[in-house]
């Protein structure tokens, strides 16, 4: 919200700089959003204050905050003449997206420019005079929050304004002369049939106000947010309308805008102002709240004097229906559709006073139970095993391009058709990784990433924790020893596997691990050797076809009924013939290891044509 | 009939011909390279190719004039097809060797025994190398090899010629029995005094003779067979078709020079600068073989190109001591000079994201939270409806979500989506943070990127007030930037939370005054915080007229990015990262 301090001091009296004015506007939860320039603060509008989003509703948290007087324009609030029947427009609703719509004729005007104290002003806050009728619907819009709308009367098609919903590929030319198609999802003001504005959005450029128009009728209406903000991101029209229709806005703020604009219309271009219908089906009553100071002293931990919290009330137009020892009963004025609990109250009491002037203190209430889960640790613990390997750790967007594979998630609304997916596996960020430290010439470096990646099953989203690592597969036996598993074996297919449980896989370069099935499988302390054992080893030199890998050996083996404690493969060579496997078995005390030896040489001869080199 | 091209030149590798005959298995052309078995010498091997068949020669056979190529066929040939003729050089070099090493035999064994009458020999058919003589005879293969020695290693001039029959008879003192009358006879001669009718292709004068030696002499009925063996040395020679003409070698010297450099510069230690030693100077480096190369090639880029290897193969040694010399430096000065630097170590490292995340999650441990986590894909209820964001409010612009589906189901925007499960499942007291990966429908640029990570904390318990969080929160910006930080709290809307309050930090570039760094606001927005909502306590199964509590939660990419000067966060989660 732009706030032109020319304009501002209309309803505030303050000597201060804007920069001094922007501090405050910063406490009340109005940030300067941009450099101060030609004294207009531009400042941060959170969505939730649609008062906010005029300079009234700026100039009067100023005044309470500053505690100086709110000066509001004088609006002549007495009723118009209704309108003669014969000069009637009649409005009909027929969508559910209007919730009031008001109107008045204005006949006999004249057209021209705007006089100087209004164009500076509209040019301060950055936008271009058109002619006194116009702007003065901006004006009012600016002061107010509440948009209003002129159409000349005479370019009516018919005598009515009918509002309905649009059809999918109905065109509107606006103001600005661009041609917009519409969808079912928005609503429009017709006129016989002939549409003529996009309603809450924009106007059309045929009955627009122009140097010859005479007559007028004049509309201000309260839309359902929810719809403007879908219709007008879709046909993609933001504009000062738009940005306050969106808005959750009281109807009531209508009564006082469209009295100020008819004032200002008699005022610069004459006329006579008459009643026509004020559509408005279901009238929003005034909201009580109660606010406890109990409660006040809950969430602020200070006293607040009473009398600051009824003059902070009042300076924000709240009034007191009722007052008793622990209770403040408040109606909540119009224009402040945000509060919804009596926290909000609070909010607005602490907000005032400052919330500089909170002091800090330490939380005093014992420490909670610890609920960090496991896994948690683990994965750090994952991390610092793999550092200690030399390994680095990255982290990679997990949005990532498709690559229009089943089982892949892919994202309904993408921005972009690099990120329009979710990663299925962290090889490829890893992979980019790896090439960043080649073009940096660090070669033989390993890395890993500790993440998620995501899969459909059916019509479940899964997601899984796994850990990637990549340059060299070669860390993962030191990684499950720190671990304490000291057995695993890698299937024919690559796959890993701690006690017949399937929990990873690994390639020349990398492998990965499923942490939720890793993390049952593993002590949580490394193996210890505290007492000396008399374990007994024996090399095996084993020449194996070619055909066969070590897991084809283990598979032989695991099927015998030995009482080995440990197999491990020492060595590895590729022979003329055969593949020779140099295989560590280790038997516990006085266990029958000639025997078992012979077993297994015989065995291993026998299903898979291996010869013992020894 | 075939023109034998071998005759006239057996260094010829390449050339093209026209078929003449074609059959099931063979091509007869009207020209050829490829030498037919015959005379002992076995045949060539090699490709005859036409624009689209191919014939893969595996034998060659010699039949009245006409030369016929054997072989598997693929594709058609016609008569009248051009073809393009290549063979193994390597196995023709070892038959010409093996066949002028025959031919050097039989001329030691004849000046040595003159009386001995040559019957034929073989020259590698059957991987058989000998001459055979008539007759039962003993000879002392010992001064036969004295002799044969002296001879390669003299060099002898070996030549091919054509002649009449009438001038062989004139040359040589012994012919065989038959010979064909035509009037071309080519003769081989050694050192102008051999000469022996040979269809044979021989090596020449200049090409080195791989050493032979005469390993035993076998008597038989009626026959004495002298044996031989050519050794190949360990080389792998080099040929191509620019073998004959000169060749250009430069181009290759550079781009080994160029790369040994840019090898040498990587190199850290010792393992390293072998494997480049092995890589150029081994047996098998770049720089040997060139130098092997060299050997086969002619006198004229001999004398051209030799210097210049030798120089390269000089240099690069040169500089492979030098390295040698720096790193051993290194290592032993450090020794003794304590006051040089160290070197550094390769370690593993953390993503600059989990080193801050460590360190936030320390101190907040220290106060007693907890560390939660939850779903990356999540559905509006935990996202949006139990944080007091109702369907069609305003605020859910401030989040522009990713969807999987509509409407339902979205990439978590904030980690504040956590922080509803956790309220939802787990009974006040509490206090945890939650660090975490979200995500949000925004065009990546420098400062956000769609992927980011927050950081949430909350707590919940009787009597939590705005005080607590303020404390809370000045503690963790100290812990963070240091103890001099200054502060702003000021009241700001969330929707999740009421009272909210944002805290800015002053400018530490411009100390307040404003600056680009602040975008000239004196302060930089460091976090949003509040008193929990009422209504999302209700939504999560919590009393607010019992429990009070306060969230706050910080874009932590930001202060990542500022702890560790990175200033594009698509590099910081792009893979675009080194450690040093």
């Amino acid at each position: 919200m732009k706030v032109p301090l020319v304009w501002l001091k209309d309803y505030v009296e303050t000597d201060k700089s804007a920069k001094e004015l922007a501090v405050s506007f910063t406490q009340l939860g109005l940030m300067l959003d941009k450099p101060i320039e030609n004294d207009v603060l531009d400042l941060e509008h959170r969505l939730d204050r649609s008062d906010w989003l005029s300079l009234i509703g700026c100039a009067r948290d100023l005044s309470a905050f500053e505690n100086i007087p709110l000066k509001l324009p004088k609006i002549s609030l007495t009723p118009v003449k209704p309108v003669k029947p014969q000069d009637k427009i009649q409005i009909d609703v027929h969508s559910n997206a209007v919730h009031r719509f008001k109107t008045r004729i204005i006949k006999g005007i004249k057209v021209a420019p705007s006089p100087s104290w209004i164009t500076d002003r509209l040019k301060a806050y950055g936008m271009e005079p058109i002619n006194n009728i116009v702007d003065i619907t901006n004006f009012v819009m600016i002061e107010y929050g509440q948009t209003l709308h002129a159409q000349d009367l005479a370019k009516l098609e018919g005598s009515d304004i009918t509002i309905r919903q649009a059809k999918d590929g109905e065109r509107l030319i606006t103001l600005l002369g661009t041609e917009i198609t519409l969808n079912k999802d928005a609503f429009v003001l017709t006129s016989g049939g002939k549409i003529t504005v996009i309603g809450g959005i924009v106007g059309g450029k045929v009955t627009g106000v122009t140097d010859t128009t005479i007559d007028i009728i004049l509309d201000s209406g309260n839309y359902d947010p929810k719809v403007i903000r879908q219709v007008s991101r879709k046909i993609k029209v933001i504009n000062e309308s738009v940005s306050r229709n969106d808005k959750f806005l009281n109807p009531s703020t209508i009564d006082l805008a469209i009295s100020r604009a008819t004032n200002l219309i008699l005022e610069i271009a004459g006329g006579a102002a008459y009643e026509n219908d004020d559509y408005y089906p279901l009238p929003v009553s005034p909201k009580t709240m109660v606010l406890h100071f109990a409660r006040l002293k809950l969430l602020s931990g200070i006293e607040v004097p009473l009398t600051t919290i009824k003059r902070i009330f009042k300076a924000l137009e709240y009034s007191i229906v009722e007052e008793s020892k622990e209770t403040l009963t408040l109606e909540v004025p119009y224009f402040r559709t945000d509060i919804e609990v009596e926290d909000d109250l609070i909010a607005d009491i602490l907000r005032i006073n400052n919330y500089s002037n909170i002091p800090r203190y330490p939380l005093t209430t014992p420490v909670p139970l610890d609920i960090t889960p496991a896994i948690y640790h683990f994965e750090d613990r994952l991390r610092d095993l793999l550092l200690a390997q030399g390994a680095h750790e990255h982290i990679t967007n997990s949005l990532t391009t498709s690559n229009g594979q089943s089982g892949e998630i892919t994202l309904a609304n993408a921005l972009t058709a690099d990120q329009n997916a979710l990663r299925t596996h962290l090889e490829p960020g890893l992979t980019r990784v790896l090439s960043t430290y080649k073009k940096h010439k660090q070669i033989g470096i390993t890395v890993f990433e500790i993440g998620k990646v995501f899969r459909k099953q059916d019509d479940k989203y899964l997601e899984g924790r796994v850990l990637t690592v990549m340059g060299t597969s070669d860390s993962l036996a030191t990684l499950l020893v720190n671990l304490g598993i000291t057995q695993y074996s890698i299937s024919p297919q690559h796959g890993i596997f701690v006690a017949n449980q399937l929990i990873g896989t690994i390639s020349h370069d990398s492998y990965t691990l499923v942490i939720d099935v890793l993390e049952p499988l593993v002590t949580s302390y490394p193996n210890i050797i505290s007492e000396f054992t008399h374990p007994e080893s024996r090399d095996l030199s084993l020449l194996a076809p070619f055909h066969l890998t070590y897991a084809d050996i283990i598979q032989v083996i695991n099927q015998l009924n030995l009482t080995i404690s440990s197999v491990s493969c020492k060595f590895y060579t590729k022979l003329s013939d055969s593949n020779n496997y140099l295989l560590t078995f280790t038997w516990p005390e006085k266990s029958d290891i000639d025997s078992e030896q012979t077993l297994i040489l015989t065995t291993l001869k026998k299903s898979l044509n291996i010869n013992s080199k020894s | 009939m075939t023109e034998a091209l071998y005759l006239t030149d057996s260094y010829q590798t390449t050339a093209t011909a026209q078929v003449v005959g074609v059959g099931s298995d063979y091509l007869i052309l009207d020209q050829t390279i490829f030498y037919p078995q015959g005379g002992g010498q076995p045949s060539d091997k090699g490709t005859i190719k036409s624009g689209t068949a191919e014939l893969q020669v595996k034998s060659v056979e010699y039949n009245r004039g006409e030369i016929k190529h054997v072989g598997s066929l693929k594709g058609t040939f016609a008569v009248g097809d051009a073809v393009s003729l290549a063979f193994d050089w390597d196995l023709r070099l070892k038959h010409m060797q093996w066949h002028t090493a025959g031919h050097l035999v039989d001329l030691i064994a004849r000046q040595v025994y003159p009386a001995l009458i040559p019957i034929r020999g073989m020259h590698g058919i059957g991987k058989k190398l000998f001459i055979e003589y008539e007759g039962i005879q003993s000879i002392d293969t010992d001064q036969l090899n004295i002799e044969l020695t002296k001879l390669v290693t003299s060099k002898p001039e070996i030549k091919t010629q054509f002649v009449t029959l009438e001038q062989l008879k004139q040359m040589s003192n012994w012919l065989p029995a038959k010979l064909p009358t035509s009037n071309k006879l080519r003769v081989l001669s050694i050192e102008n005094d051999y000469y022996i009718p040979d269809g044979g292709t021989q090596l020449k004068t200049d090409e080195s003779i791989w050493p032979i030696t005469i390993t035993q002499v076998k008597q038989t009925n009626n026959s004495t067979l002298v044996h031989y063996v050519v050794e190949q040395p360990k080389v792998k020679h080099y040929h191509d078709s620019n073998h004959r003409s000169n060749s250009d070698i430069s181009p290759t010297i550079t781009s080994i020079e160029s790369q040994f450099a840019t090898n040498l510069e990587s190199v850290a230690n010792q393992a390293e600068l072998d494997a480049i030693y092995l890589k150029y100077l081994g047996k098998k480096g770049s720089t040997t073989t060139l130098l092997k190369i060299l050997q086969g090639l002619t006198l004229q880029d001999k004398q051209k190109y030799g210097p210049l290897l030798n120089k390269l193969k000089k240099s690069q040694e040169f500089q492979i001591k030098k390295k040698l010399s720096d790193l051993q430096s290194t290592i032993y000065d450090l020794q003794s000079d304590l006051t040089i630097p160290g070197i550094v170590r390769p370690t593993g490292r953390l993503h600059p994201t989990t080193v801050i995340i460590r360190e936030m999650n320390e101190f907040f441990r220290y106060h007693g939270f907890s560390i939660a986590e939850g779903p990356e894909i999540e559905d509006v209820e935990y996202n949006f409806r139990r944080l007091n964001l109702p369907d069609g409010h305003p605020a859910t612009d401030l989040q522009d979500s990713l969807f999987i589906e509509e409407p339902n189901l979205l990439l978590r925007t904030h980690t504040s989506s956590i922080q509803t499960r956790v309220l939802s499942s787990f009974k006040p007291p509490l206090r945890v943070v939650v660090p975490g990966k979200c995500y949000r429908n925004e065009t990546a640029n420098s400062t956000n990127g769609a992927f980011f990570y927050q950081y949430q904390g909350f707590v919940v318990d009787k009597g939590i007030n705005i005080q607590n969080l303020k404390d809370m929160l000045t503690q963790v910006h100290q812990f963070l930037f240091g103890k001099d930080v200054i502060l702003r709290f000021r009241y700001k809307y969330y929707p999740e939370v009421s009272p909210g309050m944002g805290v800015d930090m002053q400018c530490i570039f411009c100390h307040g005054e404003g600056c680009s760094v602040c975008k000239y606001r004196g302060w930089i927005e460091t976090l949003g915080s509040g008193i929990t909502h009422y209504n999302c306590y209700k939504q999560c199964g919590i009393d607010p007229e019992i429990y009070t509590g306060y969230s706050f939660g910080l874009g932590l990419d930001r202060l990542v990015m500022s702890k560790f000067g990175i200033k594009d966060i698509r590099k910081l989660y792009g893979g675009e990262i080194v450690y040093l």
